[in-house]
Formats: structure tokens, C-alpha cells, sequence
């Protein structure tokens, strides 16, 4: 995701006319409601727990998709954003390098090359964010059910209190890191881990957000940032799972 | 007498847009590092100011003034939330003639103005009328800390004020 100064006279015919150049790669079109805004990552900033929503009829957010509804591409006045969407059991994740980054850069310089020569205004990136969301499946020799999450995610382990008349159930947690380069804030990583039940079976949804700003406000800058939020959830990702799960992953 | 094929009165709505708006408060739906978990005073003031605010309309000045952007409407409460204490005073909300949104403080021996140039950049001047504190004017972006210390110094006095 990219997002940018609002292009105030960006329309949805204008996106229809970029439309009809990746017509071929994206044919199916949808409108959405907009996203509610994304406060800007700061040092020194918080956030309460509400936030302000403005609902307007006049914005509308595109969704461009491929026909197997896997490749997503999102437009709206201050936001760009390319999605990639496990449809299908066998739907095989595809590597950053080799697909995912590729196509977000070709896609973002397409959008980008429009606008000017719309001229609809100047696309400056004010941040940008790189965000996976995981599903943890079951594995019966590690886990099961949700009291033994942690034996997938080891970053929380519960306090023992068998001697209690307690047994421990489950956890959500929600963690925030702050990113730096050279000794600089440039935004956060976030990390949110809770378990839920799909088709009776329990899954751990973890979802690692990275989101901050590009060193260089252009397409290169956010190439950039996002190849680093990239490389810190990953990392993360790896960190804080345990050594039994990367086994039954076969990972190195 | 000859018709025009449609004139901008069957196009355009009188009531757009500010029948259309709404702005409301709602449980955060994004992780943030949150930090308060509970509903400051200055919220509700301030919600029903920038509400007023994205309801004015063009040439709002009789001077030929923008209307206030949304983005800077958002812009602003994402801001107060970043900076602002439980106990710091509301803001005084003031329309710009580009569209965008100044913040003001005349209060407790304070003069803090805040103006929002883009998404990323905000003018800040502050000046303290006891002579304790040391004047500070910057255009910040991406560290609010020391806008962040002026909001704490605010409610700090607001605590004081109140306390004595």
C-alpha cells in the first residue's frame, strides 16, 4: 500500500480510463466504500481507541481484479494498493521478490505515469505498508487448541497456575515496534495474534503489519520501505514462531 | 422560448455536500499504538468543531475560500489524538482560505497555533506570555515530539489551574 497526498480531482472516470489499460491483466471492476484514513506513523505519536469516521458519498475506492479474484489492485483518492488472495486450497503463496514486488512496482508507476498525464495532480508518497496475514493450522504432535497456541507462537507464554483452580484458555495479543533507519523513526511494525474456529477447526490468525514512511518521497522511495517492512516481518514471522512449527513447514 | 438541453440546476444538488456528510466517532478498526483507553473531554467539542468545519461552504469568507478538505478534517483528529493529554483544553478550530485547518491555544499564559500545511507537514508556533518556557516555531512532519511536550506543558497548567 502507498498512500499519498489526496488527488481532490481524481474521479471514477478517470479510473475507468486506467482501467482500460490493464484491462487485460485485471477484467473484473468493483466499487467499494472508501478506507477510513490512516493516521500518519510519527515519533512521539499515540492513538486513542476511537477514531473519527467520515462517511461521503461523493469518494468511491476501485477494485480492479484478475478472473481467478487472486490479483487485487485497490485505487482511491489517497491510496494505492495491490492485494494477492489465496482463493484456492492449492493456491501456492508466490515469492515477494519474483511476483508480488515486481507487480506492485509495475502497477504503482502505471498509476503514477496516469496521473500526471491526466494531470491530476502529483503522486507524493506520504507512507507506505507491507502487511501478511497468516493462518497457523493445527498440527496434532504440536498444537491443537488454543490453550496450546504457544507452542506455535512462542512470543507469549502463559503464566503457569495449575496450582490454582484456573486452567489457561487462550491469548490475543497485539505488539507494536518502532522501525528506525539510521538511528531515525520511519514508522512501526505491528504484530496481532488471536485464534478463532473456522469450520470447527481452530486456526491463529497472525497478522504483521509494517507501515511507515518512504526515505525518498517517489516510486523508488516506497520500493524501498516496503522491501524493508518485508524483510522485518519475516523476521518477526520466524522469530516468533517455534522451531517445531518451521519443521512442519519445511523451512531452513 | 429556447431550452437549454439541461442546465447545472437539474445537476447539481443544493444540499451537497453537507447533507451527505457524516462524521462519527467509532471503535478503531487498525493497530495503533494505543495509549488511552478512555474518552477525553476535549473529544466531543472538537468533533462537533470539525464537524462544523466540513459543512462550510465554498467561499465560506465572501473572499473566495476553499471549503475544508476531509482529509484535513481527519487529519487534525488523528492529530489531537497523537499529541493531546486527557486534560489538555480543546482546540480552538479555525478554516484556512486554501481548505485546511488551524489549531489555536490562547490559554494558561499559552499562545500555541497549529497550522496543518499538508498531510505530513505542520506549522507550529508557540510562545509562552509567563516567559518560562522558550518561544519554538518549526514546520515538523514525521517527529511531533516537541509539539507533543508543548501538549504536555498545556495540560500540566489545565492540572495546576484546576488543582489550586
Amino acid at each position: 500500500m502507498v498512500q499519498f497526498e489526496a488527488l481532490t480531482e481524481l474521479t471514477s472516470a478517470h479510473i475507468g480510463s486506467f482501467w482500460q489499460g490493464v484491462r487485460d491483466r485485471f477484467p473484473r471492476i468493483q466499487e467499494q466504500p472508501p478506507l477510513p484514513s490512516v493516521p500518519i506513523e510519527r515519533a512521539g505519536s499515540r492513538q486513542g481507541t476511537l477514531q473519527l469516521e467520515i462517511a461521503q458519498g461523493q469518494r468511491t475506492r476501485t477494485w480492479l481484479l484478475d478472473d481467478a479474484e487472486r490479483e487485487l489492485v485497490q485505487i482511491q483518492h489517497d491510496r494505492f494498493i495491490r492485494n494477492w488472495r489465496k482463493t484456492d486450497e492449492l493456491d501456492v503463496y508466490p515469492r515477494y521478490e519474483e511476483h508480488i514486488r515486481p507487480r506492485f512496482e509495475e502497477d504503482l508507476c502505471r498509476f503514477v505515469d496516469f496521473v500526471s498525464e491526466f494531470r491530476l495532480g502529483e503522486i507524493k508518497p506520504l507512507q507506505c505498508e507491507v502487511t501478511y496475514f497468516n493462518q497457523i493450522r493445527p498440527n496434532a504432535a504440536i498444537w491443537g487448541e488454543p490453550c496450546e497456541m504457544y507452542k506455535a507462537v512462542t512470543t507469549y507464554r502463559p503464566p503457569v497456575l495449575d496450582d490454582l483452580p484456573t486452567s489457561y484458555e487462550q491469548s490475543q495479543l497485539r505488539q507494536t515496534f518502532a522501525i528506525s533507519d539510521d538511528g531515525g523513526f520511519i514508522g512501526r511494525l505491528y504484530t496481532e495474534l488471536f485464534p478463532v474456529e473456522i469450520d470447527g477447526e481452530p486456526i491463529l490468525r497472525y497478522h504483521l503489519t509494517a507501515r511507515g514512511r518512504p526515505k525518498v518521497s517517489s516510486v523508488e522511495g516506497v520500493m524501498q520501505f516496503l522491501d524493508l517492512g518485508r524483510q522485518l516481518i519475516v523476521e518477526c514471522f520466524d522469530r516468533s514462531t517455534s522451531t517445531e512449527m518451521h519443521k512442519v513447514w519445511e523451512k531452513d | 422560448m429556447v431550452l437549454p438541453a439541461f442546465s447545472e440546476q437539474n445537476l447539481v444538488s443544493p444540499k451537497w455536500p453537507s447533507e451527505a456528510l457524516v462524521i462519527r466517532l467509532v471503535p478503531r478498526n487498525q493497530p495503533a499504538p494505543v495509549l488511552s483507553q478512555t474518552k477525553p473531554k476535549w473529544i466531543d467539542p472538537t468533533v462537533s468543531g470539525l464537524q462544523s468545519l466540513a459543512r462550510l461552504p465554498a467561499d465560506w469568507d465572501s473572499y473566495g475560500a476553499n471549503p475544508v478538505e476531509l482529509s484535513r478534517i481527519q487529519q487534525a483528529y488523528h492529530l489531537l489524538q497523537s499529541i493531546m493529554d486527557d486534560d489538555t483544553p480543546a482546540p480552538i478550530l479555525v478554516p484556512t482560505p486554501d481548505g485546511s485547518i488551524q489549531m489555536e491555544w490562547h490559554t494558561l499564559g499559552i499562545e500555541l497555533e497549529v497550522n496543518l500545511l499538508s498531510d505530513a507537514d505542520l506549522d507550529v508556533s508557540f510562545e509562552d506570555l509567563s516567559g518560562t518556557e522558550d518561544p519554538f516555531d518549526a514546520v515538523l512532519s514525521y517527529d511531533i515530539t516537541a509539539l507533543r511536550e508543548l501538549m504536555q506543558l498545556l495540560a500540566s497548567r489545565a492540572r495546576d489551574a484546576r488543582n489550586a
